[in-house]
């Protein structure tokens, strides 16, 4: 069970002034069960290699199978494999529409011609997924919502359709540090308990070295580093810099005591962490380089 | 303190919510922002730091107290032009903000409205591009710009109409580090030009870079000094649900472990310097 890139090239405008390759020759398997970091700057390739992914664009060469599945193909099995890959776009609290939460949540489980008590139940359930209280809130305006909750009811619609695989593009932008750990939380709870797939793209590398199992960073069309994170975050400074992205915070810190002669360990995932490798480079007396 | 750009006295900002119960937005705000500050105002999602921002531009007045820039009282409607041209806003996603398919076309919009002869628009333009290192992407279309690029337009529109206090309400919130780095950089050179800066933002590495932090928690203002005196309670700020500097966390963390280093930590290089003196 995977979702597979063969031979993926992606070029947009062909034929005009404003042909641009986004992505070249693209080779990639996400496995099922994978929690999967993209990163990369602004143009890299991200947006389109996550629409691909769930067969919002169609490759201009190549193809992209899902558990198997050619996705590019106009066959039944085609449709219903694409159900399986859910996402969740750049603030997605501006796509929400209905007069009620409920309303919204049920938009997608609709579509896919569910009886109407599986939808209320797959409402109730998206809803507790993502601490909004059923009774208080499915009746409500969406439009009311501070828009920390109004991107959890937009999250929620897509946990209804119980999609297999769940692309989220910068899920936390523009979120304050609770708003991030709640809606990180949930998520890292669905991964967990549902073995659901969940492929996140984001410039928050905080996010990703404490979430991520497998890093993709892309760069000018092509993914330059596939890997651990806190591999990669460790060993591949001068690359991450080439491709314009950096290492989290926490990291660079213990990278600068490094750079200052402290043999402390940097593969960490929390500021938690990060103080604890500290303090056991001093106790160990391995510190001092002056 | 400087002439002040903007000054609140008391300001409440208040709605009413959808049982009719009056809900405090911002709640008795007295606060001074000098010519020339830059200012970064931080908070959670809700607090009210973006209804404060708004208050700075004439978006919003206040349900009672004042607010004035320059001066000028916002709630006096004869004033609400003349203050747009000192306070110009930038906001968080840089595409709701371009109005015009060419870029040098998009700078030249507010002083059009303005009514400026032509041949200062385009000296204006020419002048508010070079200030944020755009000039070669003047003939450009602004939806090929990057983030970061297209975040630096917004403010060339701000620069075009002569503002001196440029408001921006998380400008780099969608921008990777490179853009982000591009729009604080662009910051820092138009306050050493003399420019007013104040930013709300969620990124503690940007909130450390300015001269003075105001943190705005549940509709009030809770703290207000320079960076080192704001981000060493950083007990006071994890409770607000606000996060601090990685130097400062790691900080306070050490002391928790037993370290003996001073509380005034706040960047890597002191942090580096603490621990060395320990060792």
């Amino acid at each position: 069970m995977s979702i597979k890139l063969s031979n993926v090239t992606y070029t947009y405008g062909i034929g005009t002034p404003f042909e641009k390759t986004a992505l070249y020759d693209t080779d990639v398997e996400i496995h099922e069960g994978e929690f999967v970091g993209i990163i990369g700057h602004t143009g890299s390739g991200k947006s389109t290699l996550v629409q691909i992914l769930n067969g919002l664009i169609k490759p201009t060469s190549g193809t992209v199978t899902v558990d198997g599945t050619d996705i590019g193909k106009k066959t039944k099995e085609a449709m219903a494999v694409r159900h399986k890959v859910g996402m969740v776009f750049q603030y997605p609290e501006y796509q929400l529409f209905e007069e009620t939460i409920a309303k919204d949540i049920a938009f997608g489980p609709r579509n896919f011609g569910l009886s109407e008590e599986e939808i209320t139940e797959r409402v109730k359930e998206a809803m507790d997924f993502v601490g909004l209280d059923y009774k208080t809130y499915a009746d409500r305006s969406p439009f009311r919502l501070s828009g920390g909750q109004m991107r959890r009811v937009a999250i929620a619609g897509v946990i209804a359709i119980h999609p297999s695989y769940l692309i989220l593009d910068e899920p936390s932008a523009g979120l304050d540090p609770i708003g991030r750990r709640e809606i990180f939380s949930e998520i890292q709870r669905w991964h967990q308990e549902k073995g659901i797939t969940v492929i996140l793209v984001s410039h928050n590398m905080d996010d990703i070295s404490r979430l991520a199992s497998r890093l993709l960073v892309l760069s000018h069309g092509h993914i330059v580093l596939d890997g651990e994170p806190l591999n990669i975050f460790a060993t591949q400074q001068q690359a991450l810099h080439d491709a314009g992205v950096s290492v989290p915070p926490v990291t660079g810190a213990l990278q600068y005591l490094q750079g200052r002669g402290f043999a402390v360990d940097d593969r960490v995932r929390t500021v938690e962490e990060g103080a604890q490798a500290i303090f056991d480079c001093l106790k160990g007396g391995k510190g001092h380089a002056h | 303190m400087t002439e002040p750009m903007i000054k609140t006295d008391h300001l409440s900002h208040t709605y009413e919510d959808e049982d009719g119960k009056v809900v405090y937005a911002l709640k008795d705000i007295s606060l001074e922002i000098g010519k020339g500050e830059f200012v970064a105002i931080i908070g959670t999602n809700g607090s009210g730091k973006s209804t404060l921002a708004k208050h700075f531009n004439v978006l919003l007045t206040p349900t009672s107290g004042t607010c004035e820039v320059c001066g000028m009282r916002t709630d006096d409607p004869d004033n609400i032009w003349k203050i747009r041209q000192h306070v110009g806003m930038v906001f968080q996603n840089p595409d709701n903000q371009i109005v015009a398919a060419v870029v040098k076309e998009d700078v030249a919009f507010g002083p059009e409205n303005l009514g400026v002869p032509s041949d200062e628009i385009k000296t204006r333009v020419s002048d508010a591009l070079r200030r944020v290192n755009m000039t070669i992407y003047a003939k450009h279309g602004p939806h090929l710009l990057s983030g970061g690029q297209k975040q630096r337009v917004a403010i060339a529109g701000i620069l075009a109409m002569q503002c001196d206090c440029i408001v921006l309400d998380e400008p780099t919130a969608m921008l990777d580090p490179v853009g982000r780095k591009e729009v604080m950089d662009t910051l820092h050179q138009l306050h050493d030009e003399g420019i007013t800066i104040i930013i709300i933002t969620h990124f503690m590495e940007e909130a450390v870079q300015a001269d003075r932090v105001v943190v705005v928690d549940q509709a009030e203002l809770k703290m207000d000094g320079a960076p080192r005196d704001v981000f060493t309670h950083v007990k006071e700020l994890k409770a607000m649900g606000l996060d601090v500097p990685v130097a400062a966390e790691l900080a306070e963390r050490l002391r928790q472990k037993g370290l003996d280093l001073p509380d005034s930590i706040i960047t890597e290089e002191e942090l580096g310097d603490a621990l060395c003196q320990l060792s």
